[in-house]
C-alpha cells in the first residue's frame, strides 16, 4: 500500500510517500503565491524522489494552512493532529510538541496514542517564530542554515535585544552592530528572545517529558539548545524537522486507505 | 529670556526656541536617538541661527523624547533638564490648542496616549513594545506601495471600498498586504484599509485612557489626512490637528524651561 501526505506551510511545502510502514521519500520546497501549483510541484517532486507515478498511490491526505487547495487530496487534516500523529511514529514517548514554523509556533500535548489532548498557538506575533528569524538573519547577512550554529560560537558572551517585536529587534540590531557588538553575539542574544518567548507560550499548556520538536525553526540548533536549557530536559528533533506534519498526514492517509479497503471487502457482492 | 526644547525622538530629533512666549523658531533633523548628542548640538546651533539668537542666550534647555536616555547632563557647559513625553505633550498642546483633552501621538516606535487639562497630564498609557500601530510600520507600508507617508494619507481619502488589515502584527500584516497587491488591489484601497487597521488597533488605548473631547492627533502621522478621517469615522468626533504637529513635544518642553525660569 502506498500512500502520501502533503503539508503546505505558509513559506515551505513538504511530501512524504510512505509504503506499508516505511519512508520510501520526502522532499521540501517554498510555496509560491498559488497553492495548487505548489501542492503538484511538491507532490511531482517527491514521486520523482520515489520512482514512482500518480497513480501507484492509492490515497493522499494534505494539512498545513493551504490544505483546502490540493486538489488531489482525499482529505485534509489539521496539521495540529498531523504533527501529533508524525511525531508519535518518530518517538512514541512523546507527551510534548513544539512545532515552531515560519509563521506561528505551536506547543501540542498528546497522549501514547499519538492523540491531541491540548494545544496553545501564537499566531498572532511574529515573535517567536520562524520570520523573527528570518529578519534577524536577514539583517545580519547570514543564512538561516549557518545562523544556529553562529549562535553557539558566541565570543563575548550573548548580547540581549530591548525588544521582542520582529520589527523593533531589526533596528536594535542596527544598533548594536553600529556599536561594533560581534555578529555572533547579537545572535546568542535573538536565539535568547525567542527561546522565552516560545517557552512562555509552552508553559501555558505545561511541559512533559518526552519533548519533541518539530518545523523549520527546529534545525536551528541553537533554538534547540537554549529552549532544552530552559526547560531542563532534552528534545526529540526528527531527521527532517520540516516533514513531521507531511509525515503525520501519511500516516493518516495509510489508516483511511486501509479502512477504505476493507470497508469495500465487506460490502456484498 | 530664552529656552530651548528639544524632542528626541528615534528617527528625528526636534528643537524648538521660545522667547516668554513667542515660538522664535522650530527645526527638525534626522538622526538615530543614539547619534543623540552629536545631531542636538548641529540642530541647537541652527536654531539658534534661524532665532538671530547666539547659544549664550539660551537660559534653559528642556529635552523629551524617548531617545533622551542617550544623552548626557551636561553638553558644552549647558545643562540639559530631561522631563518625560507625557508632561511635554500636554504643556505643549496647551499652548497650541489649549481646548484640547486627550492627545494621541504617534511616534516611530511608541504610541502615547495623554489625557490633559490645561498643559497637565490627568492620566497616560502607551505602547512601546510592538510595532503594529507605529509610525514604523506606516513607513513599511508606504516603502512596499512606493508612497511616502504623506501621500498615502491623501490616496486613502480616494478609496472606494472600506477595507481593514486585520492582522495585529506588522510583520504579519506586510504579507497582508503583499497579498493585496497580488490580489491587484489598488493602492489607495490598501492604505486606507492600512489607516483603518491602525486605528483598531488604538482605540483599546483610547478606551483604556476614557477619553474625552476635545481630542488630537500629533506627530507626523496627523499629516496623514487619511489617517485623520479613518479616526474620526471610528470615533465619531472630529480630530484637531495642530499646524506643525511634530513639534508640539518639543514646543512643551521649551514652554516648562519658560516657567522653570520663572520660578513656577
Amino acid at each position: 500500500m502506498i500512500v502520501a501526505g502533503i503539508d503546505i506551510g505558509s513559506l515551505s511545502a513538504k511530501s512524504v510517500i510512505m509504503k506499508d510502514q516505511e519512508i520510501m521519500a520526502w522532499s521540501v520546497i517554498q510555496t509560491s503565491p498559488d497553492s495548487q501549483q505548489t501542492a503538484s510541484d511538491v507532490m511531482e517532486k517527491v514521486l520523482e524522489e520515489a520512482g514512482i507515478t500518480q497513480d501507484d498511490i492509492g490515497y493522499v491526505v494534505s494539512t498545513g494552512y493551504g490544505r483546502v487547495n490540493v486538489p488531489f487530496a482525499k482529505r485534509n487534516i489539521t496539521e495540529i493532529s498531523c504533527h501529533a500523529k508524525g511525531t508519535c511514529m518518530l518517538f512514541p514517548n512523546t507527551r510534548t510538541i513544539l512545532d515552531m514554523g515560519g509563521q506561528d509556533c505551536k506547543v501540542i500535548r498528546c497522549n501514547e496514542k499519538g492523540q491531541v489532548t491540548d494545544f496553545v498557538m501564537n499566531d498572532k506575533c511574529a515573535a517567536g517564530t520562524g520570520r523573527f528569524l528570518e529578519r534577524v538573519a536577514r539583517t545580519l547577512g547570514v543564512t538561516l542554515d549557518e545562523m544556529g550554529a553562529l549562535s553557539l560560537d558566541a565570543v563575548d558572551g550573548p548580547v540581549s535585544l530591548r525588544n521582542y517585536c520582529a520589527v523593533f529587534a531589526e533596528s536594535d540590531i542596527v544598533d548594536l552592530l553600529r556599536q561594533g557588538k560581534h555578529k555572533n553575539d547579537i545572535l546568542a542574544g535573538a536565539t535568547e528572545a525567542i527561546a522565552k518567548k516560545i517557552v512562555a507560550l509552552m508553559e501555558r499548556v505545561g511541559i512533559e517529558e518526552a519533548l519533541s520538536i518539530s518545523g523549520g525553526v527546529a534545525k536551528n540548533i541553537g533554538v534547540v539548545r537554549q529552549l532544552e536549557k530552559r526547560v531542563g530536559m532534552k528534545a526529540h528533533v526528527a531527521f527532517d524537522a520540516q516533514i513531521v506534519g507531511a509525515l503525520g498526514a501519511a500516516i493518516f492517509a495509510r489508516e483511511l486507505h486501509a479502512e477504505e479497503i476493507s470497508h469495500n471487502d465487506r460490502k456484498p457482492l | 529670556m530664552v529656552t530651548a526644547g528639544i524632542d528626541v525622538g528615534f528617527e528625528t530629533t526636534k528643537v524648538v526656541i521660545v522667547n516668554e512666549d513667542e515660538i522664535l523658531s522650530r527645526i527638525m533633523a534626522p538622526g538615530k536617538s543614539d547619534q543623540a548628542a552629536s545631531v542636538i548640538q548641529k540642530v541647537l546651533k541652527e536654531a539658534a541661527y534661524n532665532a538671530q539668537i547666539s547659544l549664550q542666550e539660551i537660559r534653559r534647555i528642556v529635552v523629551t523624547g524617548r531617545g533622551r536616555e542617550f544623552i548626557p547632563h551636561d553638553l558644552k557647559n549647558m545643562t540639559l533638564e530631561k522631563i518625560s513625553d507625557p508632561f511635554c505633550c500636554a504643556k505643549g498642546i496647551y499652548v497650541e490648542e489649549p481646548s484640547v483633552r486627550t492627545v494621541v501621538d504617534i511616534g516611530a516606535e511608541r504610541t502615547m496616549v495623554v489625557a490633559c487639562d490645561k498643559g497637565k497630564v490627568v492620566r497616560t498609557t502607551s505602547n512601546t513594545r510592538c510595532a503594529a500601530g507605529s509610525g514604523r510600520y506606516l513607513r513599511m507600508v508606504a516603502d512596499l506601495l512606493w508612497m511616502d507617508v504623506e501621500e498615502m494619507g491623501s490616496r486613502a481619502l480616494t478609496a472606494e471600498k472600506d477595507l481593514v488589515v486585520e492582522n495585529t502584527c506588522a510583520v504579519f500584516a506586510e504579507s497582508e498586504i503583499i497579498s493585496l497587491i497580488h490580489l491587484k488591489e489598488k493602492p489607495h484601497n490598501i492604505v486606507k484599509g492600512v489607516f483603518n487597521g491602525l486605528v483598531l488597533r488604538l482605540y483599546p488605548l483610547l478606551t483604556a485612557l476614557k477619553f474625552e473631547r476635545d481630542l488630537a492627533l500629533i506627530g507626523g502621522v496627523a499629516k496623514c489626512s487619511g489617517m485623520v478621517r479613518a479616526l474620526e469615522d471610528q470615533l465619531g468626533i472630529p480630530v484637531i490637528t495642530p499646524d506643525e504637529p511634530e513639534y508640539i513635544s518639543a514646543t512643551g518642553a521649551a514652554f516648562i524651561g519658560q516657567q522653570k525660569l520663572r520660578g513656577m
